[in-house]
């Protein structure tokens, strides 16, 4: 029914109205000569009908024919509107503008949607690709965008696939980073590999628990770092080798020592009320600068926001950026005894924290030294633990 | 000497022919599928005639109209409240 509908709409048609004694012999003779008539609706000495534009002067002839006075209502339809609107040319002239602009600007890409693992950068992945040719405002076009995924490929080693997918004005960048031989080998071949527990650290050994392979030291024996705690090849009575990976721990007193240090004097850079504001207005790629200032000179701090609107979900060829340059200015400050001890506890915390804390590491002892020295406060810290120190080492076997 | 054209013996026309030409299909009160018309004698909203060249089929009720038509059968839609034959 909607596309008689529309058929009828893109060939016009009319209302009209039948006058006169007898209305039904206009109805006859219209059905019996094939005029095809629509929403019929009688009353007394009337009707109400509706015909095809085209049916115009056989419907009036047949109402001349019946002694019947034939009243146009209304015309609808796409020869009517042509009609009406025939005389003004520059609705027809922006309406043939309109579709060819929207033609051509479709062929554009106008946004750039980039998925990124937390492995690369996406700021570095647009501008590399900025470089390469493939920016918000380019034309599209299938062989540039074969080779520019091509040239990623081999600019940047980190990225081991990218796909550029093209969805109307939109393109999607999907990249995937490339996994290291050694990582894969760590995730995928744990059980199948032949591998040897070595040393981390110089040490004396204090508890051993093999699962796998054969022990190779005893409790307290000395070790050094990198060498062989447990081995993967495994000797029976019989003479026979039985290669294995390696399992087990093996704990050791180690010792370590950490220094940190802190200057004296130093600079710090405090924030000054100087703000330069930059603002820019991007229409289909192209940048209109909205205020008129340059870059300011000297040390500054640039801060970008970017609002790119978007309807129902697709963004718009239209982006407004600032730019917020804020001053600096470097104060020489100079650290008392108390105020570098106290500095300097904070970032031992901070590395006991992050570097040393572990399940399978006990700190038995610590003992630190403060010193000043060459305008430079010095904090020593000799710990003494026991800990894990074995690490596989996998061993390559060719059959 | 033209030969005239048989008419072919379908099922339906056999029907038609046993019915004097005239097959109704009224669904309830509010159409009804007319075959066999040969014009329409009277057309309002509370009564609509049609000609079958040996009777009057007279359809009574509220809001009739003819929904579709061709040379000869049509569709009336609305509240019928009788159905007469006029001979």
């Amino acid at each position: 029914m909607l596309i008689v509908k529309l058929l009828r709409w893109i060939f016009g048609y009319f209302d009209f109205e039948i006058k006169g004694r007898f209305p039904e012999r206009f109805l006859n003779l219209a059905i019996r000569n094939g005029l095809n008539l629509w929403n019929m609706k009688g009353e007394k000495e009337e009707l109400h009908a509706t015909a095809k534009i085209a049916d115009k002067n056989t419907a009036e002839l047949f109402a001349h024919k019946t002694e019947s006075e034939l009243i146009i209502e209304k015309e609808h339809g796409l020869p009517h509107l042509c009609r009406v609107y025939k005389s003004r040319l520059g609705l027809l002239a922006g309406l043939i503008i309109g579709v060819a602009l929207c033609c051509w600007l479709s062929g554009f890409i106008w946004n750039i949607e980039v998925n990124v693992p937390p492995e690369l950068n996406e700021y570095e992945i647009r501008t590399r690709l900025r470089e390469l040719g493939f920016y918000e405002g380019v034309r599209y076009d299938s062989d540039s965008i074969d080779n520019i995924k091509r040239k990623m490929k081999l600019s940047d080693e980190r990225i081991s696939w990218i796909s550029i997918n093209i969805f109307g004005t939109n393109a999607v960048v999907e990249l995937s980073p490339k996994i290291s031989a050694d990582n894969d080998q760590n995730n995928d071949d744990k059980k199948v590999t032949v591998s040897n527990l070595k040393s981390t650290a110089d040490g004396t050994i204090t508890k051993i628990n093999v699962h796998n392979g054969t022990a190779m030291v005893e409790i307290g024996d000395g070790v050094r770092k990198g060498q062989l705690l447990v081995s993967g090849i495994m000797e029976y009575n019989d003479g026979t080798n039985v290669m294995a990976d390696s399992e087990g721990t093996v704990y050791a007193k180690t010792s370590r020592s950490v220094t940190l240090s802190v200057p004296k004097k130093y600079n710090q850079p405090i924030a000054s009320d100087d703000y330069v504001y930059k603002r820019e207005f991007s229409f289909f790629g192209i940048s209109f600068p909205i205020t008129l200032c340059g870059n300011p000179m000297g040390e500054y701090y640039k801060k970008e926001y970017r609002l790119k609107p978007t309807l129902f979900g697709n963004a718009l060829p239209i982006s407004i950026t600032e730019e917020k340059w804020q001053g600096y200015d470097t104060e020489k400050l100079t650290l008392s005894t108390d105020e570098a001890k106290k500095l300097l506890n904070n970032r031992l915390k901070l590395y006991e924290m992050f570097m040393l804390y572990s399940d399978d590491r006990t700190i038995i002892s610590k003992k630190t030294k403060f010193e000043e020295k060459d305008n430079m406060y010095y904090l020593t810290v000799g710990y003494e633990v026991e800990e894990n120190i074995c690490e596989k080492s996998y061993i390559q076997v060719k059959e | 000497m033209k030969r005239q054209k048989k008419r072919k013996p379908t099922q339906s026309n056999i029907l038609m022919d046993k019915i004097n030409g005239v097959n109704m299909n009224i669904c309830g009160n509010r159409e009804v599928i007319f075959e066999g018309s040969r014009g329409i004698v009277e057309y309002n909203e509370n009564s609509i005639k049609i000609n079958t060249g040996k009777y009057i089929v007279a359809f009574s009720g509220r809001g009739l109209h003819i929904r579709c038509m061709n040379e000869f059968s049509l569709v009336i839609a609305g509240f019928i409240t009788s159905i007469e034959y006029i001979m």
